[in-house]
């Protein structure tokens, strides 16, 4: 359908526009190949903002969960102390993770189980898994 | 299906921007960031090829008010981006610039009221839809579909005022 703006429409048609810098160019073409070759996979959903308080979310998780595991390991005099050493290194190769630890630890060690239980962790399934 | 839609896109994507920031330097970094923030969210969730250029203009619109909302609150009077640069850099490519109709052509897009200059950018050098203009710019297919009518006229009129047919 012809309207009378058709030649002007033609008209504008015909103007190009003025060409996106070649820098910026090929910092896009750059980035999408950087990216998909693997660089930064892990965050490549979330912008530049985002992903770095995702990773400064990460970097502190991490941190506080090595933190609480250093204090969380069983100290190698007192349990030279004890005699218990070759028990403790058997079952710790054993251990599935860390929410079974204090039950073994429990059993081997020979000191009040809820006593362990306030000595590993403010977790609460764990202090119900040791009083079971 | 990125590439091509960056040498397709990428100058009307450059010309747009450039209307909505305060220079061309501006206008590129919005376009990249745009471009990228794009590719990142739909590069693996199967977008077709037809949808992306409205996404990337619509990623263009909202890279620049999240600018001018940051800019707004390092500093208030820069809220009104996107006026002062009209007067500097040309519009379109130098090869057209040299034909006086063309000239005459550029200089009445200048003059048009902002709103009207926006659907004209994303009808005929987005080629975009009504409906997809609408939905970049959060109006209605008919308030664009008026605007872009009003922008013709006012163009038609403003060059057969300078004597173009």
């Amino acid at each position: 359908m012809s309207t009378q703006f058709d030649s002007l429409e033609h008209q504008l048609n015909a103007l190009r526009p003025t060409p996106l810098p070649a820098p910026a160019r090929r910092h896009i073409l750059h980035e999408m190949e950087r990216r998909s070759t693997g660089g930064g996979s892990v965050f490549r959903g979330l912008d530049h903002q985002h992903r770095a308080g995702v990773q400064l979310a990460v970097a502190a998780a991490l941190f506080a969960a090595l933190v609480m595991g250093w204090n969380w390991l069983p100290s190698p005099s007192r349990m030279t102390r004890r005699g218990h050493t070759a028990d403790l290194a058997s079952s710790a190769v054993s251990l599935p993770s860390l929410a079974t630890w204090g039950t073994t630890l429990a059993a081997v060690y020979p000191i009040g189980e809820n006593s362990v239980a306030v000595l590993r962790s403010p977790s609460v399934l764990t202090n119900i898994q040791i009083r079971h | 299906m990125w590439h091509r839609l960056l040498h397709r896109a990428g100058d009307g994507l450059f010309l747009y921007a450039r209307q909505l920031c305060r220079n061309d330097a501006d206008a590129a970094d919005v376009v990249q960031e745009a471009f990228l923030r794009v590719w990142r969210k739909h590069a693996r969730n199967g977008v077709t090829e037809p949808d992306l250029p409205a996404l990337c203009y619509a990623a263009v619109r909202y890279t620049v008010l999240d600018r001018q909302r940051q800019a707004a609150r390092r500093h208030r009077r820069e809220i009104a981006a996107g006026e002062s640069w009209y007067d500097q850099s040309p519009l379109f490519a130098s090869s057209l610039e040299q034909d006086e109709e063309y000239a005459q052509l550029e200089a009445a897009i200048r003059r048009l009221p902002v709103e009207q200059r926006e659907v004209l950018t994303l009808k005929i050098w987005g080629d975009l839809t009504f409906q997809q203009i609408a939905t970049v710019t959060g109006e209605s297919p008919n308030t664009i579909a008026s605007r872009y009518r009003l922008a013709l006229a006012a163009l038609r009129q403003q060059l057969a005022k300078a004597g173009t047919p």
